[in-house]
């Protein structure tokens, strides 16, 4: 009951901070931003391609949901579904313009003395990475918001307007994926 | 972060990153800039005061001069035709 009860407090404390910035307070925006900043942020690094700053898509998304809150309409899902659905929107056009590159990152810095464990672990964030990067798209948007940004498979589904079934069997499919990325570095551990 | 599953450790290491320091200061100054170029668009100059007028008159002119050709070239065929016919 906590988690469902503090997702409808946020959602209407969502519907209040819409009004107010419908109303013409502009400044009630920075509300939304900072309640959903962290969700936002880490789909748009899990989604878009590398050769564009996910941070700068995610700010495009929040100020394309400013330019279009009047057309948000409540009763078709939460406010944070829709952002994260302009967010993907934006993230696959980027990736449409550009060739498809592994997950969006900063780039790892490996001290030249690390020990051995450590230099396995950066190998396989890499290639994790690397995986991710080159899943379809479908499965890695749905990897990224159940198992990143921590969105209920639920509320996954109404986005992608699919049942909740098709929804476990990607994250199922993508799991697999990546885990068998993992495959040659085990066996180059064993 | 679990020993055995570098699997479980990049996830919730991607998980957990944190957003960039101000990034919502960039946001809303970014929507500040983007509303200010849409009023900007909204409030683009159009022709007014002296230059609509003239531009007006002008093309009133011009439908009136074409109207009046074709009124003439319409009655020069007409009379043409009843002279032919007389």
């Amino acid at each position: 009951m906590g988690a469902a009860a503090s997702e409808d407090r946020f959602a209407d404390d969502d519907d209040d901070a819409i009004a107010r910035v419908l109303a013409g307070e502009t400044a009630a925006f920075r509300i939304l931003v900072e309640r959903h900043e962290g969700p936002i942020v880490r789909f748009a690094r899990g989604l878009a391609p590398r050769s564009s700053a996910p941070e700068d898509i995610a700010q495009e998304a929040f100020v394309s949901a400013f330019m279009a809150l009047a057309t948000f309409d409540r009763r078709r899902g939460r406010f944070r579904s829709w952002l994260l659905t302009i967010t993907k929107n934006l993230c696959l056009n980027a990736r449409q313009k550009k060739t498809p590159l592994p997950l969006a990152e900063p780039p790892e810095t490996v001290a030249p003395f690390t020990p051995a464990d450590e230099l396995v672990a950066a190998h396989a964030r890499r290639s994790l990475d690397a995986a991710l990067g080159a899943l379809p798209d479908p499965l890695r948007s749905c990897f990224v918001l159940a198992e990143i940004v921590g969105v209920p498979m639920g509320e996954v589904a109404d986005m992608d307007r699919v049942p909740i079934g098709t929804i476990r069997s990607r994250l199922s499919r993508a799991k697999a994926r990546l885990r068998a990325a993992l495959a040659p570095i085990r066996g180059g551990q064993s | 972060m679990s020993e055995n599953d570098p699997f479980e450790d990049w996830r919730l290491d991607r998980a957990n990153q944190p957003v960039p320091d101000g990034f919502a200061d960039r946001v809303m100054a970014a929507l500040g800039d983007r509303v200010r170029e849409s009023e900007a668009v909204a409030h683009a100059p159009v022709a007014s005061g002296p230059g609509r007028v003239v531009a007006t008159s002008a093309f009133a002119a011009g439908a009136f001069a074409a109207l009046a050709c074709h009124a003439t070239l319409v009655a020069a065929i007409w009379l043409a035709w009843a002279g032919t016919a007389q």
